[in-house]
């Protein structure tokens, strides 16, 4: 008897769909599994064989033959579990075979014959809408993983005999669709970090601003002065994602294994804040099967790299694709991988290896051990950055006061109308931000009269500015614009722009 | 052989420094004699060892002569420098004035000319952006009254130093500790070069000789013996720049000091050197005052007022401005040294910045342009 089921893998963060075929013959008892499968793809074979017998199913000896295809594929995962014990079971005729058709399975098994959660179930099931499958059958417990996925019936089954039970229509099973449809995007209010901060004005606008239009930020200054207190503030005050960008921000986690029953969708911005030991896989994502890295796994959110100097120079070099693209292009031996990483990046450092200078009284660097610290992180890095802040020594006054400037709930309003103010002047458009507005197009979003256009000019000379820095000034003084919820590009808005140069 | 050929002779020889040099000059009077002296004769001088009088028999011999001297002086000639020794007119006498001057001086561009008045201005190498602009506005005022600069090509002080004086296009002399045809630290070569074209680089040392720790107080006693006064810029309490201000009161010099905060570790130096007498630098006018002092007269001397001329400024440009002065201080100590608004300030800061009167010396960090 032959019998066959869809199944789908993982792959980067899209799924690929293939066919799970049994066929049982006569011949010298055996059970051989074909079609370029991994080894925990040939596992398989035991966990299916004893979850059955423990699932109080019997086979006659027969010789079993199970293949996926498409056979050029190198397939991976745990998910083809279920399905080989379901087409399994077709070819028994323990469960009718044409309930399968257009059923996609997926599933890990275990012994006891229950069904275990997978990773990337998210991929793997919006893939499935795409390809025309019209239901499927998942672990029960990723069913609140994949509520927000529309155009396929899903099912969720905890155990072989529910699943044989539910194809034989003996019980039924309802979808899961629309269970949370609508999705739990009320944002949960966040405890107000930015009120905890005392003083620090300067620092704090820099990354208001910054957060506006999704610019990269630097912050420089001596240690214990509140660098990482305030990188650590900023999830508060990001603006909400929409669901589409909570979507995609949850299929990076989905395929990373990050999601549960608990955290079963990403509905924050992301807030990502490597050790500075982190390898350049860990970073951009890899391995023989990648995985997302850091900065994908900041996608949408905010990739916070603390001590950036302390990074080992391979792995700041390997941001400059993304943080030019918003993707990262892995390429391994069984292909190309593209996982997306627009982030924002917010980097910290102090200004020279003590830490303290130019306060020539606690830092005796000279001035080529400052030149040599900075000179760490590489020009073409440095040059992405829209933001430099000055995050100053803490003021006695300032703590003793405890004198708060902004709190995250301000804060946070002014960006979510930034952010919209941002939407509707680029409706139609591909730009999503500030910061990515092309160069070709800046006047018509940052348009400055006479007078700024002076200052700029002035600037441009004085400052020997390069075309990108101009337009990064530009881009800025849009963004203090929109936090300052102006329409028009004002003189102090370009002043305080230039003033967040590079150097 | 001549008295420059002569002196490039004893000083080659293995094992014979300054200190010998000038034992062997004080029995034989001329070089010459030492040169045409036998070995018995070299028994009678004090302070040279057999094995010293070895080294200088093996030295007359023609080979060695016409690899170490002949062959050397071409070297150096196709190599634009110069050797000036002790015996010749070029010879400034300030420095033959003083006690253990060198044998000879290896020279790139000029040395100064005797009756042009030099001032050296010395200090630490990790200065402050305050000490750094101080020492460039001192040297830059003096070059304009005509002054020659002295100092030692080091980094922080000296270069700043160096530097205003070029800025002026006025004469500056940098001494080296190490050889004539080296550029320590490296990272100078262009000021360096700027020296040779507008006033001179000069050494003790040969070409060839690194870096070493233990020529650098050695070189410091010629930019003092070199110069009519010192001025100490910035010095913390054990600053080499005071072994220089030490030599320089040895030698009879005039030794300034730029006074700075008490609690400044930069200032230690500089205060106690005050403390004990040096002369207070307030103005360029402390250091030409002092230079008429030694019998210059200096034409075109400005007054104190005249140093810092007045700008105008709108009333909110004045009021940062006002606040922003010679010590880095960063946006925030602005805020609230003035009370006014980030974005008020910042603006204000980039206007007053595009307009020269004040400079960003490091991210966030200001200080005035000085000579406004």
């Amino acid at each position: 008897m032959f019998c066959k089921c869809f199944s789908a893998f993982v792959d980067g963060i899209t799924s690929i769909s293939v066919t799970v075929e049994a066929d049982i013959g006569n011949g010298m008892p055996g059970f051989e599994m074909v079609g370029l499968l991994s080894c925990e793809v040939k596992e398989a074979e035991e966990r299916v064989r004893i979850a059955l017998k423990n699932s109080g199913i019997k086979f006659p000896p027969k010789h079993i033959t199970i293949n996926i295809s498409p056979a050029s594929i190198r397939k991976v995962g745990t998910a083809f579990d279920l399905p080989i014990a379901v087409v399994l079971l077709g070819a028994f005729n323990l469960i009718p075979i044409n309930n399968l058709e257009n059923t996609l399975i997926v599933g890990e098994l275990s012994l006891d014959g229950t069904v275990k959660a997978i990773k990337g179930i998210l991929p793997i099931t919006i893939n499935s809408a795409v390809n025309g499958v019209s239901r499927c059958i998942i672990p029960a417990d990723n069913t609140r993983e994949v509520s927000v996925v529309e155009g396929v019936d899903i099912y969720g089954v905890d155990s072989i005999n529910t699943l044989i039970e539910f194809l034989t229509g003996r019980i039924s099973v309802s979808p899961c669709y629309g269970m949370n449809r609508d999705m739990d995007m009320q944002h949960t209010i966040e405890e107000d970090s930015f009120a905890q901060i005392a003083g620090q004005e300067e620092a704090i606008r820099a990354v208001g601003v910054g957060v506006c239009g999704m610019h990269n930020i630097m912050m420089t200054g001596p240690p214990g002065c509140g660098k990482t207190m305030i990188a650590k503030a900023i999830p508060s005050i990001m603006p909400n994602m929409t669901m589409k960008e909570s979507l995609d921000v949850s299929r990076i986690y989905s395929v990373a294994g990050l999601l549960n029953t608990d955290n079963y969708h990403i509905t924050k911005r992301p807030f990502r804040a490597p050790h500075h030991s982190i390898t350049t896989v860990g970073m951009t994502g890899g391995g023989a099967n990648p995985k997302p890295g850091e900065i994908s796994l900041a996608s949408k959110g905010v990739l916070f790299l603390d001590e950036l100097p302390e990074f080992s120079v391979k792995v700041i070099e390997t941001l400059r694709q993304p943080l030019e693209e918003g993707i990262i292009q892995i390429s391994r031996l069984n292909g190309t991988y593209r996982f997306p990483a627009d982030f924002m990046l917010i980097a910290a450092r102090n200004p020279c290896k003590c830490g303290y200078y130019p306060d020539r009284n606690r830092c005796n660097c000279s001035e080529n051990e400052v030149r040599r610290y900075m000179r760490r992180v590489s020009r073409p890095i440095l040059d992405r950055i829209d933001i430099y802040t000055w995050v100053s020594q803490m003021d006695f006054q300032d703590i003793k006061n405890n004198r708060h400037i902004y709190s995250s709930l301000e804060l946070k309003e002014r960006i979510e109308n930034a952010r919209q103010r941002q939407l509707e002047r680029f409706k139609g458009t591909d730009i999503s931000y500030n910061s990515n507005i092309p160069s070709a197009c800046i006047y018509d979003y940052c348009k400055i009269d006479k007078k700024g256009e002076d200052l700029l000019e002035k600037a441009f000379k004085k400052y020997k500015l390069t075309m990108r820095g101009y337009y990064k000034i530009l881009r800025v003084a849009r963004s203090i614009a929109d936090f300052e919820d102006c329409n028009k590009v004002e003189l102090s808005h370009i002043a305080e722009a230039i003033s967040y140069r590079m150097d | 052989m001549n008295n420059q050929e002569i002196c490039i002779w004893l000083s080659g020889i293995k094992g014979i420094g300054n200190k010998k040099i000038r034992c062997l000059l004080e029995y034989f009077e001329s070089p010459h004699n030492i040169f045409l002296c036998d070995r018995k004769e070299l028994y009678n001088v004090a302070g040279i060892s057999d094995k010293d009088i070895d080294n200088i028999v093996l030295a007359k011999k023609e080979e060695y002569i016409s690899k170490n001297v002949v062959d050397y002086i071409d070297r150096l000639k196709k190599r634009n420098i110069r050797y000036v020794d002790c015996f010749s007119e070029e010879y400034p006498k300030k420095l033959k004035s003083i006690y253990e001057y060198p044998i000879g001086l290896y020279v790139r561009g000029k040395l100064q000319s005797e009756n042009q008045p030099v001032v050296a201005i010395v200090g630490a190498r990790n200065c402050s952006e305050y000490g750094k602009s101080v020492a460039r506005e001192l040297a830059s005022e003096l070059s304009s009254l005509g002054v020659g600069i002295i100092s030692g090509l080091a980094r922080g002080i000296d270069m700043a130093a160096h530097s205003g004086a070029l800025h002026k296009d006025g004469k500056t002399y940098a001494v080296l500790g190490c050889g004539i045809d080296r550029c320590y630290p490296p990272e100078n070569i262009e000021v360096f070069m700027e020296c040779i074209k507008s006033g001179g680089v000069i050494s003790e040392y040969g070409p060839g000789i690194p870096p070493m720790a233990g020529n650098f107080p050695m070189r410091n006693r010629i930019i003092s013996g070199l110069a009519d006064a010192v001025v100490v810029v910035e010095a913390k309490k054990k600053s080499g720049s005071l072994i220089t201000a030490d030599m320089a009161l040895d030698q009879g010099k005039s030794v300034l000091a730029v006074p700075g905060r008490i609690a400044d570790a930069l200032s230690e130096g500089c205060n106690n050197l005050i403390y004990n007498g040096a002369t207070m630098v307030l103005s360029v006018a402390d250091v030409v005052k002092e230079l008429e002092n030694n019998g210059y007269f200096i034409t075109g001397s400005k007054s104190e007022d005249e140093t810092f001329k007045n700008i105008t400024l709108a009333s909110l440009e004045e009021m940062v401005y006002d606040v922003v002065c010679l010590v880095p201080k960063n946006i925030k100590e602005i805020m609230n040294d003035c009370n006014l608004e980030y974005q008020i300030v910042v603006e204000t800061l980039i206007k007053l910045e595009l307009m020269d009167v004040i400079v960003q010396t490091s991210k966030g960090y200001y200080v005035r342009v000085m000579g406004n």
